[in-house]
């Protein structure tokens, strides 16, 4: 809960994390720059940071783009999850070296300043195959960049959650940009059958991952009552939620996370105030729920965060008659305190 | 009772299935690493060896002569000349340091000169990039060479891409085609003399100086038909180890593309 | 997440699954054909006797076919540079017995066919030589039994 304005709240499995990241750009920079020594060696030093750079961007994206819904279908995926956004930035450096060197290489010590040349350099807008490619990966880097610029929580908190979310959800128009970059540009040209391939492949992975997950999540959703009714609903029996677990109710498309905790019952509302993660997949710690992705956690009886912390999740009315759990669909005010509803043994 | 193992970023000790599951997922990534890394690594297209000799500055001797482009005529033996092309720094032309060079020497055209410079040069084309023309002497003297003929042989219609030399024949890689068009753009329009490029089935390249059809100096007017392939119409002409092709801009047809692949 | 982000992820997913693969199919099927070019406008010596001897330098490739009427008049030495060489000028010069530079047999440009007319019988070797960085590209010395 980085808040206060610290650059990173380092812990161990962050660092772990980072380790293997540097580890893995690290793999992958020895390997291309070595096969590509050795089997095409004129090369020159510029073209090999270029693509090494540039390629490595690409498969970083992929992973950080499978990993939101590999952590849905599957939870032994969640810390991937965790410090999903020190790859991003990460993948971020990694595609500004790329951009950097190619603006410098192709549009620099020329007759104009190097940006528009970008732009207009080559005019042919209207072209499939001749469009100017680099104006695509200039347009996915200043997303990529906005990204990374605002990765950091403070920004979660003072920008609107609305307006961050929308702002990281242009991920997806920079692999949008990034996967036409490349097949505008350097696969005009490079000739072997492999490269678009593998681009391929990594297309249909993603695809597939966003829609198992998607489909697992619309089957959650089909029941459903409206938010504002005034009625007890029927969840489920008591003995079907576990012990510091939850079970998860679903309101107007929306969630309700029901936990036992202590021979008692109560009820918040499923999304975590920090990056939207499902409380109801999480767990009671010490007396807290806490958020599966982020460890982010809330008082059961009023959604409070334990101080010093302040955020605060809509609570429910929660009753148990005959050993069946029912819940009051019509959210109270964030923070507001509710008695559980208590278990007789 | 089942472990109920459950995974919280900010607690040390990770539970030991999640860390068992999170060990082979590390090396399932490690995989995918390698192979990616393989794949665009091994599969590039060849690179040409094409040279710009930046750390090494080198002396040419021969005869200035400024038409149709800035260029050094030397004698390699008896009888034998090659035309060693100027060109400037960066995405530049030689016309600022042949201005350089004139303000001290007066008219160089026809007079025997040495530059120094940084050594261009592939596939029998060698071309030089002037060296700091403010600090380096150049010096004068009359030319020890005949008269250059230029030879003239005929009206050709070709096709092939037109492309900036000091980067296909430098250190450029590569140094036409898509993804090179951008650069050649800016250095055509820097001043650098556009030349035509050709390949034959075998894989041998012809070049031809780009002029007008008047044989003079043509840079902006061919930029929108740099970097692809084209087909153009002119007249042709020798000169030593050149040739000069004097071209109609409006005659100049994009070739547009089919399913075949790019390849050089 | 709730329902509203849900469903923009499935708006974002459909558009890029409809859009990306056309842009990755038309791309790759629409790569302008690199014209090839059959005319060629170097003058290459038509005279073509018959193949006497070979001799190869494939490393860097050249070939070096020494041509005449029969053995005992050798009258051509034709040299088919395969691969660039990597110098700012390549003449070809005789080599001498005592491995020097010796009479001068014509210069190379780009890769392609080269004949030169050729005086001395059973070659002892031939040089190629930078004249302008003033060393030596390639010796060659030549087996003849």
């Amino acid at each position: 809960m980085g808040l206060n304005y610290q650059l990173v709240l380092w812990n161990k499995n962050k660092k772990v994390y980072d380790r293997f990241i540097l580890l893995f750009v690290l793999l992958y920079l020895l390997l291309f720059w070595g096969i590509t020594l050795i089997t095409n060696s004129n090369t020159s030093l510029e073209t090999l940071t270029i693509r090494s750079s540039g390629t490595l961007a690409i498969l970083l994206l992929h992973i950080i783009l499978s990993i939101g819904p590999l952590a849905r279908i599957n939870k032994k995926f969640l810390p991937l999850l965790y410090n999903r956004r020190h790859l991003g930035v990460s993948m971020f450096l990694i595609a500004l070296i790329h951009g950097g060197f190619s603006i410098f290489q192709f549009h620099m010590l020329g007759d104009v300043n190097p940006i528009y040349s970008v732009f207009t350099s080559n005019l042919d807008y209207s072209s499939l195959h001749d469009f100017p490619f680099q104006v695509l990966g200039f347009l996915a880097l200043l997303i990529l960049f906005a990204m990374a610029a605002t990765s950091h929580d403070f920004w979660l908190a003072n920008l609107s959650a609305k307006t961050w979310k929308t702002l990281h959800m242009l991920v997806y128009v920079a692999y949008a940009l990034i996967v036409s970059h490349v097949f505008l540009g350097a696969f005009q040209q490079e000739t072997s059958p492999y490269m678009p391939v593998l681009m391929g492949i990594g297309f249909v992975v993603l695809v597939i991952l966003h829609i198992s997950a998607g489909i697992k999540e619309v089957k959650k959703d089909k029941q459903t009552y409206e938010a504002s009714d005034e009625d007890w609903k029927y969840v489920c029996e008591i003995d079907e939620i576990e012990e510091d677990r939850a079970k998860i109710f679903i309101v107007d498309h929306e969630r309700i996370a029901i936990f036992k905790y202590e021979n008692k019952l109560s009820a918040i509302h499923n999304v975590c105030k920090h990056q939207g993660g499902p409380l109801g997949e999480g767990k009671i710690i010490d007396g807290c729920i806490t958020c599966p992705w982020h460890g982010y956690q809330y008082l059961p009886q009023n959604g409070q965060s334990p101080p010093p912390f302040t955020e605060k999740v809509a609570t429910y009315y929660v009753k148990i008659e005959d050993k069946k759990v029912y819940v009051l669909p019509k959210p109270l005010d964030e923070g507001t305190e509710v008695s559980p509803a208590i278990i007789e043994s | 009772m089942k472990k109920d193992e459950f995974y919280i970023g900010y607690i040390n000790q990770i539970p030991s299935k999640i860390k068992r599951k999170l060990k082979f997922t590390v090396w399932i990534l490690v995989l995918v690493v390698i192979v990616f890394a393989v794949v665009f690594s091994f599969f590039q297209n060849k690179f040409k060896n094409s040279t710009f000799e930046l750390t090494n500055v080198s002396e040419i001797t021969g005869t200035f002569h400024s038409k149709p482009y800035p260029s050094v005529r030397i004698e390699l033996s008896p009888n034998d000349y090659k035309n060693v092309l100027l060109l400037g720094f960066g995405k530049f032309g030689p016309d600022k340091d042949i201005e350089n060079m004139e303000s001290r020497l007066n008219s160089i055209e026809g007079k025997e000169v040495s530059i120094k410079g940084n050594l261009i040069y592939y596939n029998g084309k060698t071309l030089l990039q002037i060296a700091d023309s403010e600090k380096f002497p150049v010096m004068k003297k009359e030319s020890q060479l005949p008269e250059r003929k230029i030879n003239s042989l005929g009206e050709i219609e070709i096709e092939g891409e037109v492309i900036d030399p000091k980067c296909y024949f430098g250190v450029m890689k590569p140094g036409f085609g898509k993804i090179h068009r951008s650069c050649a753009v800016r250095c055509i329009s820097g001043g650098i003399p556009p030349v035509f490029t050709t390949r034959s089935k075998e894989g041998n390249s012809e070049y031809f100086m780009i002029t007008d059809s008047k044989g003079n100096k043509i840079n902006h007017d061919i930029l929108e038909y740099v970097g692809q392939p084209v087909k153009v119409k002119g007249a042709l002409e020798q000169l030593d180890n050149w040739f000069i092709l004097k071209l109609n801009v409006e005659d100049i047809e994009l070739l547009k593309g089919n399913s075949k692949i790019y390849s050089n | 997440m709730n329902a509203r982000l849900r469903k923009r992820h499935l708006i974002f997913w459909i558009l890029i699954l409809i859009i990306l693969p056309i842009i990755m199919i038309r791309a790759k099927i629409n790569i302008p054909q690199q014209p090839i070019e059959n005319k060629t406008y170097s003058k290459i010596n038509e005279q073509k006797p018959f193949l006497i001897k070979e001799s190869n330098d494939l490393k860097n490739g050249l070939k070096f076919n020494f041509r005449g009427e029969n053995k005992n008049q050798i009258s051509q030495l034709e040299v088919i540079l395969i691969k660039p060489l990597k110098d700012a000028s390549s003449t070809l010069f005789e080599l001498n017995y005592n491995d020097e530079k010796g009479t001068f047999i014509g210069e190379m440009n780009e890769t392609g066919v080269y004949r030169f007319p050729l005086k001395e019988q059973r070659l002892y070797g031939v040089l190629i030589f930078d004249e302008i960085k003033k060393d030596v590209v390639i010796k060659k010395v030549f087996q003849w039994d």
